[in-house]
């Protein structure tokens, strides 16, 4: 049984004959553990079907399963659930709060773990550690570079293990040194978790360093 | 919680200015909703519950005829305090008038205040009080008035606390003046018997010779007197009314009593209370400036509240605004959106509690009481808060993850 299946996943935005259709009959497998690059034109889905995966768009038609359940998404509420233990998310602008110091930032995966703060501190020390950015833990994300910022956004996605990392044009704002340095990481880290890796991209690069790349094409 | 506590305490501390600019806001708030519940109170009583004017005065009088049942009723049941609170304080302020003295009578607290010792009031005697040969005076005389009027004792005791707080059936005690020395005895009993009322006098010193006091710019001899703590004979029918009068000297005829009275009124949102001089002729200009402020400032507490809510209200819908791209994050790990509402709820509880000190610590200096019931001010706070929320809602109804992973929602 795949980890992750979508049959016939139909999406459409809007409203009768000006709708716009954006996914049609998209049929997808992935395995655990595996990295999947989605890649496509601008328009052609990518972020739609990442959402979907996210539990935070439902789609018309088809189904969506996940480690064997049938994820069934009827408000967003239900979504939030859904993303706690299972789903870790890591955006291309890096979505850190500007109010909390990098440690802060990554507990915050934590929060709704139920763990301990005992618990907690060992998880996100350990995960700064994973991510060679223990000196930074006390500052806040204004005084980070961008490579150090989506250092601490993959720390905060990964810390409270879920079996499935989306990631949304992860390296969109990086220099291509810092690039190639955070795809190693994300894809270490994630060999390391076992969780499943979806990376959404239009970079050819980033591609390459997955196990597979998914063509989406424009309707 | 842990989760909801976090979120609270992350918004309490995180934009101090911010959160300083929403603190005065509803403290603002507070005190106007304060004033407004406090002139409430004042309009929905009625004047003539509380006060009456009355012409009988040496230089000038305000007298207020209270049911001292009704004060009672309104301590322990009713909780309405305020009105009596203020005028005391009301009462205060004419008093602290450096060109006035003030003599008050009332009932069993009896009172004096602003002649001391030390004041001579013999500018103001007029005239000599001439009793007839056959009559006895009998004044009813407060427990500070033997020491203002420098009254002297020539056998026995003068009046103590407990005398102004006898039990029924005991017998009046009495002090007689100098020529009832030689027919009554300390001790005696005085009997008083008519078809009315019957009531008994117990004699407990005499004064000395010559004794008298200035009321009503007239010297009152007393050596054909009988002092006593209540009117004697007590009428117990009446024993539960409470009278106070209020009785202004002024120091110099260029002296507006009217117009101090009427600034103490106006300044403390009170009803006005009408003096009357001496000679009975009513004051032609008595002006009603406390009432009319009382409904000025209650006019302008409810276009404040109005105000002070509109600007809640836009302060929190612009934090919200800022705070949505940080509460999209926070559904992003998990955490529902109920649980960022209710903590909004908490930190504005926490703003609620903070910004009632400053209205209760100003209503403690002034008057030594909340005159509004605590719960009250606390139910219209909540409810001003609770509409200043609405938006903050609204807006946080907007965390759309698709919106904000689309980087429709930034930084």
């Amino acid at each position: 049984m795949p980890f992750l299946e979508l049959k016939s996943i139909n999406k459409s935005f809007g409203k009768a004959d000006k709708s716009v259709q954006v996914l049609t009959d998209l049929n997808l497998v992935v395995e655990k553990g595996e990295q999947l690059a989605i890649m496509g034109k601008s328009g052609c889905g990518k972020t739609t079907l990442l959402n979907i995966l996210a539990g935070i768009d439902s789609p018309d038609s088809g189904e969506y399963y996940l480690d064997g359940k049938l994820i069934q998404i009827k408000s967003a509420s239900e979504g939030v659930r859904f993303r706690r233990n299972t789903v870790g998310i890591v955006l291309q602008q890096f979505a850190l709060i500007n109010d909390f110091t990098a440690y802060e930032n990554i507990e915050l995966g934590l929060w709704e773990s139920g763990l301990s703060k005992k618990d907690m501190k060992t998880q996100v020390s350990n995960m700064l550690e994973k991510l060679g950015i223990t000196e930074l833990k006390d500052k806040y994300p204004p005084t980070l570079s961008g490579g150090e910022k989506q250092r601490v956004a993959i720390g905060r996605a990964l810390v409270g293990n879920p079996s499935l990392l989306l990631a949304d044009e992860p390296t969109g704002s990086l220099d291509a040194g810092t690039e190639q340095h955070i795809i190693s990481l994300l894809s270490e880290l994630n060999k390391e978790s076992g969780a499943t890796l979806i990376i959404v991209t239009h970079d050819e690069e980033v591609a390459q360093k997955c196990n597979r790349v998914f063509h989406l094409e424009k309707h | 919680m842990k989760v909801v506590l976090r979120i609270t305490t992350h918004n309490l501390f995180k934009n101090m200015r911010r959160n300083l600019t929403i603190l005065l806001n509803m403290i603002l708030c507070t005190f106007v909703i304060f004033i407004l519940l406090q002139n409430y109170h004042f309009l929905r009583k009625r004047h003539s519950e509380y006060f009456s004017s009355g012409k009988t005065a040496s230089n000038y009088e305000v007298a207020f005829a209270v049911d001292e049942d009704e004060i009672t009723y309104a301590n322990d049941k009713l909780n309405l305090t305020h009105m009596f609170l203020v005028g005391q304080k009301v009462i205060e302020d004419i008093e602290s008038n450096s060109n006035l003295f003030v003599y008050s009578f009332a009932g069993n607290s009896t009172r004096l205040s602003g002649i001391q010792n030390k004041v001579d009031l013999s500018p103001f005697i007029e005239e000599t009080i001439v009793f007839d040969e056959s009559s006895i005076s009998n004044p009813v005389l407060s427990l500070n008035a033997f020491e203002a009027y420098h009254l002297k004792i020539s056998s026995g005791r003068f009046f103590t606390e407990e005398d102004y707080n006898l039990e029924s059936g005991q017998p009046l005690p009495v002090i007689l003046g100098y020529e009832l020395s030689s027919v009554f005895q300390l001790g005696d009993i005085i009997e008083y018997k008519d078809n009315e009322y019957s009531d008994q006098a117990v004699v407990v010193g005499f004064l000395e010779q010559n004794s008298g006091y200035v009321i009503w710019n007239a010297y009152y001899p007393l050596d054909r007197a009988i002092l006593s703590p209540f009117e004697f004979p007590r009428m117990f029918d009446h024993s539960n009314e409470y009278r106070r009068i209020q009785f202004i000297y002024t120091k110099s005829d260029d002296v507006d009593v009217q117009a101090v009275v009427n600034n103490a009124t106006a300044k403390n949102g009170f009803y006005t209370l009408e003096v009357s001089p001496v000679d009975g002729v009513q004051v032609t200009e008595t002006k009603t400036i406390s009432e009319k402020n009382v409904r000025i400032i209650g006019f302008l507490a409810v276009i404040s509240t109005i105000m002070c809510l509109s600007s809640l209200s836009m302060i929190l819908y612009h934090r919200a605004t800022e705070d949505l791209p940080s509460n999209c994050i926070y559904l992003c790990c998990g955490i529902p959106l109920w649980k960022i509402n209710i903590s909004v709820v908490l930190e504005m509880i926490v703003w609620i509690i903070l910004s009632l000190i400053p209205t209760i610590a100003i209503s403690f200096s002034i008057y030594h009481a909340v005159l509004v019931p605590m719960w009250l001010l606390i139910f219209f706070a909540m409810m001003i808060t609770g509409i200043a929320l609405v938006p903050v809602f609204m807006v946080n109804k907007k965390c759309n993850l698709d919106m904000f992973i689309r980087e429709r929602i930034v930084f």
